[in-house]
């Protein structure tokens, strides 16, 4: 499991094992799901299952940012439907589908930066200032666009979400996506940035005597997150073919499910993206494979729940088994120190 | 011969492969101190977890007034008259002193908690004590001096006839510590039994009797506290010929790189001037809170001064955050080791690199691996820390290895200025010697040294000039050749400036004067009083605004039938909201209240579909226990596995609802298909109101008083309020968050069954905000998210207002669109307004506290 400092290097010998056994589970979800139907391992399958799950995977990335700092942003999902309401009025009102997008992007980036306005600058618990904002935008939202929904995307677009590179089974929306994570994978575990999250998650009082900018780290991962919610919104309606006011309600459990489970500590501090990565490929195909299996959506977001607690039940104990660890190898250290 | 009131014999515990304790023998004697000396590893704090009921040992026998018993927990240990008072005292900020005092063990008159009675013991306690703190406040105000007197006094409450003091006086000034002493002269009076355990070599003699000193988990030797002397005590503790406490070599010192004019700020801080020069050790002595803390995070950018200059070789600066002072060359290593300085999770190469890694950058700021690992291996080794490599985990170090570590971080940016405060507390008396002499040598090489100690000893050893602190102000200045502990010492708590004597005779500092202790209670509750009594005075307050409001522009909102909806609709967040009350005061969160809601709701209606002829009752009974069973897989999830309340509940939340949806499979129960008696459950009026919100507000006052005067409810808050302190007190703290799930899956349950009674209409997807609902109504209430405060009947009120304004939403016409906005801009006012409130609170208190602690000012 990977924990604590080493983690700032992924590639850490020991320190890989759960993304390891990640890999092992993901190869078992291929085997299960060729099982399970014959269609799973065809190219228009598995470019649908890597095309459902960008919107959700583009999120994750800074959700992770977000979590190793040891805060939470619930209102990803609002965002997002606010961006696509945002997009829909500009697109009713005959506004060109660019300058819609243009501004998706910058109303997400905006609600991004006020949810770090208030946590930071407010000194507030990001749970309670996201609850309170998935509510506020949501119902922006639902102010803007009502009931109503808009469907009249350019071709161009719809591709975007559902469309692949040439003949290849890789859509366009997973290039994106790619690109984005190498992106973030860099600025988390290469650069000093990525390093002081790691540092703020840890012990907040250290980070900042380091001469660390806590508010502005804090800050920027905040906007990082609504900007990236603003991306998955014009993915997520291109691939859906329509923006509405309820679009990607609950989003935010998949998302956060897919951190966790990509070994990434909630309390802050620990974790790595290509952990997360392997992490959304098992719940994307594992979704998939249900799917295939003629299992429902609903009966699907049990299988999201229960993987997130089992996922959980297990880091507990390792957790405890770790500190046990720890308290000996002290005693250890510290009989050491004596003969000094 | 007096017999011994505790005995241990042939004492020994092994934590794996390691012997930390080998056949260690100890007697306390009733009216006794017995001082326990040692460095850091030799055991003193295993031989105090295992008298405490902590750790069991491995073999030994402990004996108490003769007879062999086993101390099973810290309960135990309690119950059988043995109290541990720790270094950092385990209590709950959030309740009053007269609760942390009894705190799991309340009073108890006619079955509920007696406050009368608990407030009137412990003052009575504290008084015993010669400490009047006003019982009612919460702790979170209080001195660290103060709280450790309340744990004493929660020792004297449970009659303990022995008394086990861990480090009481490591973090609390020398006039606190006299304090401290005449308590336990009066502990010692009554015939109580004291362990005393101190890394300070002068108060072991002081205050004990007798002295054992370990060494290695072993015992050394015994003696009487008369037959030693300092140096003989530290040779026992650490085998050999200690040396020179304080190598302090000689120095070049040149111009100055620090001058300071007329530094003022932080409150309290006034007027400060000072100059340090390249190659000198500058001593800033002091009490704790006499402002030697406050001037170097000002010089550090923690704080910014009100007025004055700082100047860095000469040049202005104004150090705007750490980030900038570390640019002008000024170091701050802080006092509070693991708060402030490590990142304990970080290997000891990234904690060094930390301050300077965006200068270790290539492009686009990757970090430059190698070169970062080779700083790290080269200070590392300079400051000869004691670890497998650069790549160690930081917590798995010694104390004293962190500090070196924290050392090495602070020198890498190659500093002018370093500031040390408080550089060696803590840790033993090996390392201690390694860091002065390390000191030294920095300033033999000509670097500025601010030494920020309250430990008289180390700095008249290290420094050339000392300034001492007192107040805010400097008291006196002295240079090494005409250094005087005494003088220091009078300077620190008793100034004299140009003949006028400031403050309070000395005879009044060093015996209190009769009931004076610092209480800044009654500047607090007049500050708060009013404004803590807001939440639901201040709620109360909005609602009636809110119906004003309404009723101007809509007078059918006064309507009977009106206000009977609306307190109809409330009734159901109400009671949910009383559930998520309390799973909130545990520190806890509950999302899945609207899934299992449903679940009931569906489960029950559909039984009532095909069995008509039933009793409501049995319904009622169906949809409570469905509600439980769903609460009790939350509590296992929670309480057993130990994951975090928000995703547990996340993830139940989609579990249930999914579970839900599938067991409906797209069906709707309809109430025509229900017996009429079920929906007369909503109709039914008792005295011109439904019987329904009766029944809610019975709800409310139940869980009201429940909170407040069952052993429980207080339980519940104190877990809320600080989770391990609960479980030393001997709290079941696992027990009861499990039951406040339990609790709110009951109420959900509840719930479920009415929803079909008042709706008519069930089906998989209804409540599907409801987790939203009640966490809005609760946090508008007035609890805080941080548990151990707040009251449910707040949470009933956060119900109706909500309820009140989707009503007044309704009546006036605006798009129902609005709603889900306006709720969340409700909830992120009242957040940010109680944590304005909150912090306006803690600002009044401490302004009043200050102008306490300097006595020479008129209060």
């Amino acid at each position: 499991m990977t924990t604590g400092g080493r983690s700032t290097t992924w590639w850490h010998g020991s320190l890989a094992r759960w993304e390891i056994f990640l890999l092992f589970v993901l190869i078992g979800t291929f085997l299960c799901g060729a099982q399970t139907s014959r269609y799973f391992l065809t190219s228009s399958n598995i470019s649908i299952a890597l095309a459902g799950m960008t919107p959700a995977a583009i999120v994750a990335l800074p959700m992770t940012l977000i979590i190793v700092t040891g805060e939470i942003d619930i209102s990803v999902g609002s965002i997002i439907g606010l961006c696509a309401a945002v997009m829909a009025v500009c697109l009713e009102n005959g506004l060109p589908v660019e300058a819609a997008m243009l501004l998706g992007i910058v109303i997400g980036t905006l609600a991004g930066f006020i949810n770090g306005l208030i946590v930071v600058y407010g000194a507030l618990p990001s749970l309670v200032v996201t609850i309170g904002t998935l509510a506020l935008y949501r119902g922006i939202a639902q102010i803007i666009l009502n009931e109503r929904g808009f469907s009249g995307f350019p071709q161009w677009y719809q591709d975007l979400g559902f469309g692949t590179i040439g003949a290849t089974p890789v859509p366009w929306s997973s290039l994106i996506f790619v690109v984005l994570f190498i992106g973030f994978a860099v600025f988390l575990h290469a650069t000093h940035w990525g390093r002081a999250l790691y540092a703020i998650g840890n012990n907040l009082g250290a980070a900042r005597f380091s001469g660390i900018n806590v508010k502005r780290s804090l800050l920027g991962v905040f906007i990082a997150s609504g900007a990236m919610s603003s991306l998955a919104a014009i993915i997520l309606t291109a691939y859906l073919a329509s923006a509405r006011s309820d679009t990607a309600i609950g989003l935010e459990l998949p998302v956060i499910t897919a951190v966790v489970l990509g070994g990434v500590n909630i309390f802050g501090g620990a974790g790595t993206l290509p952990g997360v990565l392997i992490a959304l490929l098992v719940l994307a195909f594992v979704q998939n494979a249900l799917g295939l299996a003629g299992i429902t959506p609903e009966e699907q977001q049990i299988v999201t729940g229960s993987v997130l607690i089992v996922t959980l039940i297990v880091f507990g104990a390792a957790d405890i088994l770790r500190k046990t660890r720890i308290t000996l190898w002290r005693s250890r250290g510290v009989t050491r120190s004596t003969r000094d | 011969m007096v017999a011994p009131v505790i005995e241990l014999r042939g004492i020994t515990k092994r934590f794996g492969p390691v012997e930390v304790l080998s056949s260690v023998d100890l007697s306390l004697y009733a009216g006794q101190v017995h001082s326990l000396a040692g460095e850091n590893g030799a055991g003193k704090s295993t031989l105090v977890k295992i008298l405490g009921g902590i750790h069991p040992p491995d073999s030994g026998r402990i004996l108490k007034n003769g007879i062999e018993t086993t101390i099973l927990s810290s309960a135990d240990a309690r119950r059988q008259g043995i109290a541990v008072i720790h270094q950092h005292p385990a209590l709950f900020p959030d309740l009053s002193v007269a609760e942390n005092v009894f705190v799991g063990r309340q009073p108890r008159r006619m079955g509920g908690v007696d406050w009368a009675t608990m407030r009137r013991r412990s003052r009575e306690l504290l008084s015993s004590l010669r400490m009047e703190i006003d019982v009612r406040v919460p702790v979170k105000i209080l001195s660290l001096a103060e709280r450790q007197a309340i744990e004493i006094a929660k020792a004297l409450s449970v009659d303990a006839r022995v008394l086990v003091m861990d480090e009481p006086t490591s973090t609390i000034s020398s006039r606190e510590v006299d304090r401290l002493f005449e308590i336990v002269e009066q502990l010692k009076q009554q015939g109580v039994a004291i362990l005393f355990i101190s890394h300070f070599i002068d108060e072991i003699l002081r205050w004990g009797d007798e002295v054992t000193i370990l060494r290695s988990g072993k015992r050394i030797i015994t003696l009487p506290a008369a037959d030693l002397t300092p140096e003989q005590t530290v040779r026992y503790m650490i085998g050999t010929e200690p040396g020179a406490f304080f190598p302090k070599e000689d120095a070049q010192i040149s111009g100055p790189v620090l001058s300071v004019r007329g530094l003022s700020g932080a409150g309290f801080v006034e007027n400060v001037s000072f100059e340090v020069r390249a190659g000198e050790i500058l001593g800033f002595f002091g009490l704790v809170g006499a402002g030697r803390s406050e001037v170097a995070q000002m010089l550090f950018g923690i704080t910014k001064p009100d007025r004055g200059e700082i100047r860095v070789d000469g040049q202005i600066a104004r150090p705007r955050s750490p980030r900038h002072a570390i640019q002008l060359g000024i170091s701050f290593l802080p006092e509070d080791r693991h708060q402030q300085g490590l990142v304990l999770q970080f290997p000891i190469r990234a904690n060094e690199t930390l301050p300077i890694l965006r200068q270790l950058v290539h492009r686009l700021g990757l970090v430059d691996r190698a070169r970062e690992g080779q700083i790290a291996r080269d200070f590392t080794a300079r400051m000869r820390v004691v670890a497998t490599g650069v790549e160690q985990r930081t917590n798995t170090l010694s104390g004293g290895n962190q500090q070196k570590v924290l050392l090495a971080k602070w020198l890498i940016p190659s500093p002018k200025i370093l500031i040390l405060d408080e550089p060696t507390r803590g840790i033993d008396v090996g390392a201690k010697a390694e860091i002065h002499r390390i000191v030294s040598q920095l300033a033999a090489h000509g670097m500025a040294v601010i030494l920020i100690s309250d430990d008289a000893r180390e700095v008249i050893g290290m420094a050339d000039r000392i300034i001492v602190f007192r107040g805010g102000v400097i008291a006196s200045e002295s240079v090494r050749a005409s250094f005087d502990r005494e003088a220091m010492l009078l300077a620190a708590a008793h100034a004299t400036r140009e003949g006028r004597t400031l403050g309070p005779p000395m005879d009044a500092l060093v015996r209190p004067v009769e009931g004076t202790t610092v209480s800044p209670a009654g500047r607090w509750r007049v500050a708060t009083g009013r404004l803590m009594r807001v939440p639901e005075l201040g709620l109360v307050l909005a609602l009636l605004i809110i119906c004003a409001a309404v009723t101007t522009r809509e007078p059918r909102f006064l309507q009977g039938e009106n206000l009977e909806q609306i307190s109809l609709s409330a009734t159901l967040v109400c009671i949910v909201a009383l559930g998520e009350a309390v799973v909130i005061i545990a520190k806890q969160v509950d999302l899945s209240v609207g899934a299992m809601v449903a679940a009931s709701a569906f489960i029950s209606a559909e039984w009532l579909e095909h069995h008509p002829e039933g009793w409501i009752l049995s319904v009622v009974l169906l949809g409570c226990a469905v509600g439980v069973a769903l609460g009790a897989v939350n509590a296992l999830l929670v309480a057993v596995f130990r994951i975090p309340a928000i995703v547990a509940t996340l993830g139940t939340l989609a579990i249930y609802r999914g579970g839900v949806i599938v067991l409906a499979g797209g069906r709707q129960i309809s109430a025509t298909v229900l017996p009429d008696s079920y929906g007369d459950i909503a109709r039914i009026h008792v005295a011109g109101a439904p019987l329904l919100v009766w029944f809610a507000v019975l709800l409310t006052v139940g869980f009201g008083l429940a909170t407040r005067f069952t052993r429980t409810g207080r339980n519940v808050y104190a877990i809320g309020s600080n989770q391990e302190s609960a479980r030393f007190a001997g709290i079941g703290d696992r027990r009861h968050i499990a039951l406040v799930f339990i609790l709110s899956g009951l109420l959900c349950g509840l719930v479920g069954v009415l929803w079909g009674a008042r709706f008519g209409t069930v089906d998989a997807v209804i409540a599907p905000d409801l987790h939203f609902q009640a966490i809005s109504a609760v946090v508008v209430g007035g609890v805080s998210i941080f548990g151990g405060s707040g009251s449910v009947y707040g949470a009933a009120l956060g119900a109706l207002i909500f309820a009140v304004l989707q009503n007044g939403v309704q009546l006036l016409g605006i798009n129902r669109f609005w709603l889900q906005a306006v709720f969340g801009a409700a909830i992120l006012f009242t957040v940010l307004f109680y944590s304005h409130l909150a912090r306006r609170a803690e600002r009044a208190e401490r302004q009043s506290r200050r102008s306490q602690q300097r006595p020479g000012r008129i209060p």
